[in-house]
């Protein structure tokens, strides 16, 4: 238990974040080739390059068969320093061109992860120390996260100032929004008399509602804390966890390209998972070779 | 002088990539992947919702479409942008609602190739009044793909 709240960052730890992390990243990118999304809008760099070779239905097998052969040196640690950057390129291209069909997925640090690992390969090139290299990937990713939560605080801070929580009695109004968001999609009636049930509930909790909403614009501004060391963000990245599932249970929503990396590199529940089976069966085998 | 040169090692490597991705924004702005990641950071009193009704004002539901009422209120907020229409607490115009609509379902047709023949696209809008909830529903635009044929 206490090595997974340690500040060691091992390369058991690097396995259990990047196998996820590439399959997550995958799925994502399947899902946005088979939606035939056309970038219409021209935002970001599709301004300046056509994007929509990288979302073309016709380019799938293509564009899948390239990512699957930069999953395979990534998962297998080749040329890890172009690999990661190449990996950057491709995710910026087809989530610009994703934005630019009009799917708002706030996937920008999702795409950043990749350029702070490569950041920590192309360190490792001038300084050969294998210690600093398998703390820079993980930390370097922990960075990416923690800037797109605190950027998300300041961003409460310059457009609502410090009456952000106290203005939460509002979010009534995002509530009855997200709802009816299902209901125009699937017309199921139990959306409507959800938004409902929601809105007498936080009209009846205002105070709950204003300590819930300040303790969350906290997580976020403090998160700098979390990622001096691997032990804190892994306690943080569970409060974190803690928020999301508030805001899915209230509002309906999750920003999957936020939360999933959040999880799979702050908690890293696999490597958890792992670490806690792992002692177990060692004791056992010692025990069972003492006694044989 | 080591000591502070540590210090400053130990800065550069800890938080070096979060000033990186700060810089970036301050540079590049609302561009992928740099965001300061506006959502929900301010509780205006408004928000919308759009939807398609055939030519009986029956509801189409999305989902027959492939696609999700979000995506396309995420629609709305981008063309507008794109468009340097202002946005929200109803201040569009009717005519900034008419070119909206129309250049929504443009996009919505390529992308699901949607085969509605007459199909209004209306935005529902929300607002507190006395603590109650009211909802204002105006039609933003009608097409009817029958008379261009």
């Amino acid at each position: 238990m206490k090595t997974l709240f340690d500040k060691v960052y091992t390369r058991k730890e690097w396995t259990f974040i990047k196998i996820p992390f590439f399959l997550f990243w995958i799925s994502l990118l399947q899902h946005i080739l088979d939606k035939g999304y056309h970038a219409s809008l021209s935002k970001g760099l599709c301004q300046l390059v056509d994007c929509q070779f990288f979302i073309a239905t016709d380019n799938k097998i293509l564009i899948l068969s390239i990512a699957w052969l930069l999953g395979v040196l990534y998962i297998a640690e080749i040329k890890m320093k172009w690999t990661t950057f190449i990996l950057f390129v491709m995710s910026m291209m087809v989530y610009s061109a994703e934005e630019s069909s009009g799917v708002l997925s706030r996937s920008g640090m999702f795409s950043f992860i990749f350029l702070s690992q490569s950041i920590a390969y192309w360190i490792y090139s001038f300084d050969i120390e294998l210690q600093r290299l398998w703390k820079n990937r993980i930390q370097f990713s922990m960075q990416a996260i923690a800037v797109a939560y605190f950027l998300s605080a300041c961003s409460k801070l310059i457009d609502s100032g410090l009456s952000w929580p106290s203005d939460g009695h509002r979010i009534t109004l995002q509530i009855v929004k997200s709802f009816n968001y299902n209901w125009v999609t699937n017309l199921n009636g139990e959306e409507l008399d959800k938004a409902a049930y929601f809105v007498k509930l936080i009209n009846q909790n205002q105070f709950t509602l204003f300590v819930l909403l300040s303790i969350s614009w906290l997580l976020e501004f403090f998160i700098p804390l979390a990622i001096v060391q691997r032990g804190y963000a892994r306690i943080y990245g569970i409060a974190l966890l803690g928020m999301h599932i508030g805001i899915f249970y209230f509002m309906d929503i999750v920003i999957i390209s936020f939360v999933v990396p959040m999880i799979i590199i702050f908690i890293n529940p696999l490597y958890c998972i792992m670490t806690l089976l792992d002692k177990p069966t060692k004791r056992i085998n010692s025990i069972f070779k003492i006694s044989r | 002088m080591n000591q502070i040169k540590n210090k400053v090692n130990w800065f550069i490597f800890t938080f070096g990539v979060f000033v990186l991705y700060g810089i970036g924004y301050l540079i590049f702005g609302e561009s992928h992947p740099f965001s300061r990641y506006p959502m929900y950071s301010s509780f205006p009193n408004w928000s919308y919702v759009f939807y398609f009704t055939d030519k009986h004002d029956k509801i189409i539901p999305f989902e027959t479409m492939n696609i999700h009422g979000v995506e396309v209120s995420h629609l709305y907020y981008l063309i507008s942008e794109d468009l340097q229409i202002l946005y929200g607490n109803f201040q569009e115009s009717k005519e900034d609602l008419d070119l909206l609509g129309t250049k929504m379902i443009e996009i919505i047709k390529v992308q699901t190739d949607f085969d509605h023949p007459f199909i209004k696209l209306y935005r529902g809008g929300y607002y507190l009044e006395n603590d109650s909830i009211i909802r204002i529903d105006q039609l933003m635009t009608t097409i009817d793909y029958e008379d261009s044929i």
